[in-house]
């Protein structure tokens, strides 16, 4: 009988596929984390905002947790203010005096709609360095990561956010908001295990509520952070952020630092 | 307040130029996520650094000529500008050459951003988007291969403003020079680039006859197929 080539038929199932192993390379990951993984983090953020002679500095913590659940993700953290450093009185009035200790918390649900294509729900909610007000930011957003040959990526994200303040005494005008935005995120894998991270984020605020001034407003960032992957399950993470205001009559120089530790089990 | 002016309308028009000497082969897309930092050399000057962020999508279209498309704002939640840019460039020599020469020809308008007023408010600003004028800043790219994953890159331009009368009193057309040197670092494949840049921009002071040199800072990341 004269050999084909081909294989003879079989009634035998196709051996299982190998699951793919999580990939160390932070560009080559993918938007969502896999089914029973969980990945925690713990940043340390501290935030440097300069007005004139006066310099603001702030220190907070900030844990986070991711579930993986198949087609879904949760994720949730919070904001833990740490210390601060302020102009002892400046007439401002700003000086937060007694802030409290969990600044804000959050949660995140992602579903997968395509490939590497996620919708979102999230809920914030933020106790500000007082206790006369909290505000409430339900909001949804649409995020989508492009892959180029394992080392590079794009994380495209689209959303809005409805923000509303909510004074214990009922005293303020409501001053309820709907921000919307869009945020780039660019990997790259310079070194196997080290990758740099571009980010630019733009926003637009527009008010719905009884905000005496405004209608609306627009505001950015960018920043640039650094990923390395210390251990199989662990990355080192650390980033610089920039929010400076300097055009308007009250400008400020506004940085932030973070620098982070994660980790994952990957079942 | 009018150094810092001139010098945003300088950084809304690429003071950087995060992009190879290179242009793109047909079907080839590179998103670029930027930022840079903006200061004057004016040791008396108040003046703080001004910190940019950009956004660039670019696209082969021929063997010899790509373009992008380029969004920018600087950083901060009230006063703002933005530029919007469309930037052609066409390269002169063979794409195997171990120094490219190009010119790209980048022309933008930009925006002054304040918050909007309520109507219900005394303020006399109307605050929103004012337009602010129109900006062309031809580039020459030359970039050297110094490796096959680094590029050296030199870009010496010329800014074209003509501004509207939002940040000027008058509409004259102002000219400025400039450049930048960097280096591009890329894979093997060229999926990314790395691009730190350093950039100088004279700049006349006006009515007053002194001049001062705005020096940027920048760094791109790009991604593409």
């Amino acid at each position: 009988m004269p050999d084909h080539g081909f294989a003879p038929p079989s009634d035998e199932p196709p051996p299982p596929v190998p699951p793919q192993p999580y990939p160390r390379a932070y560009a080559d990951r993918p938007l969502l984390l896999p089914n029973g993984a969980v990945e925690g983090a713990v940043a340390l953020r501290i935030d440097t905002l300069k007005t004139g002679s006066d310099r603001y500095t702030t220190g907070g913590l900030l844990p986070s947790l991711r579930v993986g659940l198949g087609l879904v993700e949760l994720e949730a953290g919070a904001a833990i203010y740490l210390f601060q450093d302020t102009p002892a009185d400046n007439g401002s009035g700003t000086s937060p005096d007694d802030p409290d200790r969990l600044q804000s918390l959050y949660a995140i649900g992602r579903v997968t709609v395509a490939p590497e294509t996620a919708i979102a729900a999230q809920f914030i909610a933020s106790m500000p360095t007082n206790d006369t007000v909290k505000t409430y930011v339900p909001g949804a957003f649409v995020e989508h990561k492009e892959h180029f040959a394992q080392v590079a990526s794009l994380r495209a994200t689209g959303g809005f956010n409805y923000v509303h303040p909510s004074y214990d005494d009922n005293s303020a005008p409501s001053q309820d908001s709907l921000d919307f935005y869009a945020k780039a995120r660019v990997a790259v894998q310079v070194a196997p295990l080290v990758a740099l991270e571009g980010a630019t984020e733009l926003h637009y605020v527009r008010f719905t509520g009884d905000m005496p001034y405004y209608d609306s407003y627009t505001s950015s960032l960018v920043s640039v952070g650094i990923v390395g992957n210390v251990a199989p399950d662990f990355d080192i993470v650390a980033a610089f952020e920039s929010n400076s205001d300097q055009l308007g009559n009250s400008g400020f120089d506004g940085k932030a630092f973070t620098v982070g530790l994660v980790g994952r089990r990957i079942p | 307040m009018r150094t810092i002016i001139v010098s945003t309308l300088v950084l809304t028009g690429c003071a950087t130029a995060a992009q190879s000497a290179h242009t793109l082969a047909p079907g080839k897309t590179e998103v670029t996520v930027a930022g840079s930092r903006n200061k004057t050399t004016d040791q008396s000057s108040d003046d703080p650094a001004i910190y940019s962020g950009q956004v660039m999508v670019r696209t082969g279209v021929s063997d010899a000529t790509d373009v992008g498309f380029q969004l920018s704002r600087t950083t901060g939640t009230s006063d703002a500008l933005w530029g919007l840019t469309v930037d052609p460039k066409f390269r002169f020599t063979e794409p195997t050459a171990q120094t490219t020469i190009s010119l790209g020809i980048p022309v933008g308008i930009f925006f002054a951003d304040e918050p909007s007023i309520s109507s219900t408010s005394t303020a006399p600003s109307s605050g929103g988007f004012d337009y602010g004028g129109l900006i062309v800043a031809p580039t020459l790219y030359v970039g050297q291969q110094i490796s096959p994953t680094a590029e050296l890159l030199i870009a010496p331009r010329f800014y074209l403003i003509k501004p509207d009368t939002h940040v000027y009193d008058d509409t004259d057309l102002r000219a400025y020079f400039g450049g930048s040197v960097g280096v591009r670092i890329t894979d093997p494949q060229r999926h990314w680039a790395v691009t730190p840049e350093l950039a100088f921009t004279h700049i006349n002071a006006e009515g007053s006859g002194d001049s001062t040199t705005l020096l940027t800072l920048g760094l791109g990341i790009s991604v593409g197929n």
